[in-house]
């Protein structure tokens, strides 16, 4: 073996062992899939166009490549931003939560598919009382969704959920919003406005 | 023997890139697709730059 070959073969293992560092390696989650960008958890702006007696913000997410979108949610409505990871928000409002996630569904499966084969056991499996008040197909912006509905119990109060599927060029957004039963129905309305307002921004 | 083996570090080198820079990666693969395309874009050079010097060495002693 001669001495250049010597040493591209020593360099050769050092590259495959900073390889196997850079990859799998403590610091492997930082820059190797979707990375967080810190100013997208922050509101961009809000609307002047009010409901309700309240001005709505609107939050545009970008943390996400191909994932991009933006919800309206009402002013009153407090963002948990410690909680969130990416693509994910969370809200705390008087008598319920609300939180808006990306989800990646499997190439070789349909969303619905995977809501009903897949989601609504795991729901089963994870809430004590579950039990489904409704499912349905419909379209939001012009976005295929399912809107699955279901009644649970958190700390022995009834507890009603909307939990909304919409596809995506890539990934799947879900909505899921949890009241308790006995909510006045401006709330609820005020809920569905929510949803409603949803729309992917991969432009 | 030689170009047998300079035709598989080709292929590793290429397959690697093809891997690293056109294929469509599913989901939740991107890390371990990362590591498999620079694994063979690594081996695939390394090979490819032995196999030729340790040719061009072997010329050179012939002529010696």
């Amino acid at each position: 073996m001669n001495k250049k070959v010597a040493i591209i073969f020593v360099l050769t293992l050092a590259a495959l062992g900073y390889l196997i560092y850079y990859s799998f390696g403590p610091s492997s989650t930082t820059h190797i899939g979707p990375q967080v960008n810190p100013e997208s958890l922050k509101p961009t702006k809000s609307t002047a166009v009010s409901q309700n007696n309240e001005t709505p913000k609107i939050y545009h997410n970008k943390d996400i490549t191909e994932n991009f979108y933006a919800i309206i949610v009402p002013q009153s409505w407090q963002i948990q931003s410690s909680a969130s990871r990416a693509g994910e928000y969370d809200f705390n409002f008087s008598g319920g939560t609300a939180k808006v996630e990306l989800m990646d569904v499997p190439d070789n499966s349909t969303l619905e598919l995977f809501v009903l084969s897949q989601e609504e056991p795991q729901l089963k499996n994870l809430l004590t009382g579950y039990k489904r008040i409704d499912y349905k197909k419909m379209n939001l912006n012009g976005n295929e969704a399912y809107q699955l509905s279901y009644l649970s119990d958190i700390n022995d109060t009834k507890y009603e959920s909307i939990r909304t599927y919409i596809t995506g060029q890539d990934q799947a957004a879900i909505i899921t919003l949890s009241l308790p039963q006995a909510m006045n129905a401006s709330l609820k309305n005020t809920s569905n406005l929510t949803i409603n307002s949803f729309s992917w921004e991969n432009k | 023997m030689r170009q047998i083996f300079l035709f598989v570090s080709l292929g590793m080198l290429c397959f690697g890139l093809y891997l690293g820079f056109f294929y469509d990666v599913p989901d939740s693969q991107e890390k371990i697709n990362f590591f498999v395309s620079w694994f063979f874009i690594i081996i695939g050079i390394s090979s490819l730059l032995m196999n030729l010097l340790w040719d061009t060495e072997k010329k050179e002693k012939n002529r010696e």
